[in-house]
């Protein structure tokens, strides 16, 4: 009898372990490791956030921190929200004690009603009040009024604008189908933007479109944009999240971009752009950079080419050893050593002639990882076409 | 009939040489040594005595058709009476018919005689030996050619040269250009200044040798330079013994212009070695006159190696004093085919590996 009382107290032992594990791996919308909130605080902040959630059907989470290991505020609460599986439409908030400081995101659906001047009311929200609950609660309520907008955010974000009107209409649905099967395979939005003209820097002007526009999937907003601008004829490409990790390279993404622009091809470019986002991010989604086929035969070409110029060169050294009669011209060797006297030196300018080249508007830029407007941070990669 | 000179050994009489390794005369039958002013001494004693006159005329044979005889010249050796044909310009030889060697005097005679001798310092078996070296690390020479190795003839040959002394004086004007680049942010600019750089001077020349032979190529004998004239000697037909030797068949004047021409390139040279700083340099116009202008008449010893091969004949040249050996060598387009897709091979599969290697990597 003692033997099968041991038994069950061990057996409920060990479920009360699994259940705490399971507490522990549940989505807490509320995460106060700088335990800035009380019982009470706690309680009116999650009844906001029950709120928000229930009506919009998206995640919230307000997270304190005392140590941000390493990272910026906004990196490390986009990691918290990633690594812990919140939904891909939800709101965020970070306050961090080691910095001073804090930090509010959307994404998904929630991104496409939250552009700068939404943030800043946010922002101003919780600046206004006196303690951090107190500033959490007001900075929810802005959310909510804010989400309002939400009802009229329907369907899918487009992946082709083209307000250049570079493409026709058939090229434009089949890159739009084709950004879009891309987009869900690998879940990272890969967009196509032109623009008639640009009245900002190309690389400002495609993150911010990015961002304010709520692209970018999951937590780390994964996705790449390509801008083509037609005043001035500036391109860009701006990665985020997975594109903005060394696994996906720029320049590999980018690599045909300036010879199809200057072209014309229009299609072709963003075709191409789309064909190599799809390899370097499947790729990065294996956690391995992507590595273009080898291809022999050009290789063999290339090879067999350099192979005889090789041999041309070594076998005209070995004829050129058979051949020791040659005329001298020249009667150094006869020249009375220090006999040179030079009585007569003179140097005299004639004329100056300056040419000049245009630089080559091809020219590329990485900008390599950067931080946006947004204060989000984006890989980027331009040039002028 | 021209006069013949042997130089008998004041020991047995044999005919005795110059020995280029001792740099004295030497008896091959005796083995006696001899200094050369002993012997220059002993050769005037020589020079005094009476000569036979036998006065025989046979008028034996067919006469020389006219004009067949132009060109040839006949000597008698005077150790074994032997009849010696040969050219109007040659002056040393040997006896076809006792091997002696033989100095024609009459080619050195008067304005012939040349000023100065460079003596032999490698004998003819340092002459096979270059030749056995000059074939090293040629991998395009047929295998039969090197292996065969047969050579027709070896001589040693004292060949006539003029040397000419002169300071060149030479007036040089060079368009130079130096160059600047900068750029801003729209434009790559390159500034290129020009530039006239006049050079005036002076530079003296010693002994600027010219073939005076036209048995010899120019640009083979232009080969086998330079000759340290500091080593060069008085004229004594003693030196020629055992050699052959030409007398000039190319005067002073007509050989001027090839020394005018290389001592010119060179003043050219020196001036332009003077000018620095510049981008680029271009001769522009030159003058160049030459003052304390003196020839000198000398012979040089040269080795001269003659072969056959598929018909054709392939000469090649020894400096005599510094052993300096050139001489174009036959291809075999076999070998050449071979080697030319052996490395195209090689390098094409290299480069092949090498790609594969830059791709995996």
């Amino acid at each position: 009898m003692k033997k099968i009382i041991i038994v069950l107290l061990t057996v409920i032992m060990s479920c009360t372990m699994l259940l705490t594990v399971s507490a522990d791996e549940s989505l807490s919308p509320i995460v106060d490791n700088a335990d800035m909130f009380t019982a009470d605080d706690e309680t009116a902040i999650l009844s906001k956030i029950n709120d928000i959630c229930n009506t919009y059907s998206i995640d919230a989470l307000v997270l304190t921190v005392t140590d941000n290991e390493g990272m910026t505020t906004a990196e490390y609460l986009e990691k918290f929200y990633t690594d812990n599986g919140y939904s891909d439409d939800g709101i965020m908030v970070i306050i961090s004690t080691e910095t001073n400081s804090f930090y509010t995101n959307a994404v998904g659906r929630c991104a496409r009603v939250m552009d700068e001047a939404a943030y800043t009311i946010v922002d101003d929200a919780f600046l206004a009040e006196d303690t951090y609950a107190a500033g959490t609660e007001a900075l929810l309520d802005a959310f909510d009024t804010l989400l309002v907008d939400l009802e009229d955010v329907t369907g899918d974000l487009p992946y082709v604008i083209d307000n250049a009107d570079l493409l026709t209409d058939t090229e434009e649905t089949a890159l739009a189908d084709k950004l879009t099967e891309i987009s869900t395979r690998l879940e990272c939005d890969v967009i196509v933007l032109t623009e008639v003209s640009i009245d900002t820097e190309a690389q400002a002007y495609a993150d911010d479109y990015f961002d304010y526009n709520g692209y970018g999937q999951g937590g780390q907003r994964d996705g790449i944009l390509m801008l083509v601008s037609m005043d001035p004829r500036k391109w860009h490409v701006s990665g985020s999240g997975i594109c903005n990790s060394d696994l996906v390279s720029l320049d590999y993404i980018c690599e045909e971009i300036v010879g199809y622009l200057q072209n014309e091809s229009y299609a072709t470019c963003f075709n191409s752009f789309a064909d190599r986002c799809d390899n370097a991010v499947s790729a990065a989604r294996n956690g391995e950079a992507y590595k273009e086929p080898f291809k022999p035969g050009m290789s063999l070409v290339i090879s067999v080419v350099i192979g005889f110029i090789v041999a041309f060169i070594a076998t005209g050294v070995m004829k050129g050893k058979l051949k020791t009669v040659r005329a001298n011209n020249l009667a150094q060797n006869y020249a009375v050593p220090g006999s040179l006297n030079v009585y007569n030196a003179r140097d005299m300018f004639l004329y100056r002639q300056v040419t000049y080249t245009e630089k080559s508007n091809d020219s590329d830029s990485s900008n390599g990882s950067h931080t946006s407007s947004s204060g989000r941070s984006h890989s980027g990669k331009g040039g002028s076409f | 009939m021209s006069v013949t000179q042997e130089y008998k050994c004041p020991c047995c009489g044999g005919a005795i040489g110059f020995d280029s390794s001792i740099q004295k005369m030497k008896c091959p039958y005796c083995d006696c040594e001899f200094e050369m002013e002993a012997l220059a001494a002993y050769d005037n004693d020589l020079n005094s005595q009476q000569a036979d006159n036998m006065n025989w005329n046979t008028n034996v044979g067919e006469s020389w058709q006219p004009g067949e005889e132009e060109g040839l010249r006949v000597y008698v050796c005077n150790s074994c009476g032997g009849e010696i044909v040969c050219d109007e310009n040659s002056a040393a030889t040997s006896c076809p018919y006792c091997d002696n060697p033989v100095v024609f005097k009459g080619q050195f005679a008067g304005d012939l005689k040349p000023d100065l001798v460079i003596p032999f310092k490698f004998d003819k078996a340092a002459a096979k030996a270059a030749l056995k070296k000059h074939y090293e690390g040629k991998r395009l020479l047929p295998k039969v050619f090197k292996d065969q190795n047969h050579i027709d003839e070896i001589k040693g040959v004292y060949v006539p040269f003029w040397l000419f002394d002169a300071t060149a004086d030479a007036h040089v004007r060079f368009k130079a250009t130096k160059t600047r680049t900068w750029s801003d942010s729209r434009y790559n600019y390159t500034e290129t200044s020009y530039f006239a750089v006049n050079r005036s001077g002076n530079v003296a020349f010693a002994n600027v040798p010219v073939d005076g032979s036209t048995k010899m190529a120019d640009d083979m004998m232009e080969s086998i330079e330079p000759f340290n004239m500091n080593e060069a000697v008085d004229f004594q037909t003693a030196y020629l013994a055992g050699y052959l030797a030409d007398k000039y068949d190319v005067s002073a004047e007509e050989s001027i212009n090839r020394a005018n021409q290389r001592i010119k390139n060179s003043a050219e040279l020196a001036l332009e070695a003077t000018v620095h700083g510049y981008t680029s340099v271009q001769p522009e116009y030159s003058s160049v006159s030459f003052y304390d202008g003196y020839a000198k008449y000398a012979l040089l010893p040269v080795w001269i190696l003659n072969t056959n091969w598929k018909g054709k004949k392939y000469t090649f040249a020894m400096n005599g004093q510094t052993g300096k050996f050139v001489g174009d060598l036959p291809m075999d387009k076999g070998i050449y085919k071979k080697w030319l897709w052996s490395i195209a091979a090689i390098a094409s599969a290299a480069c092949f590996a090498l790609s594969w290697l830059m791709w995996w990597a």
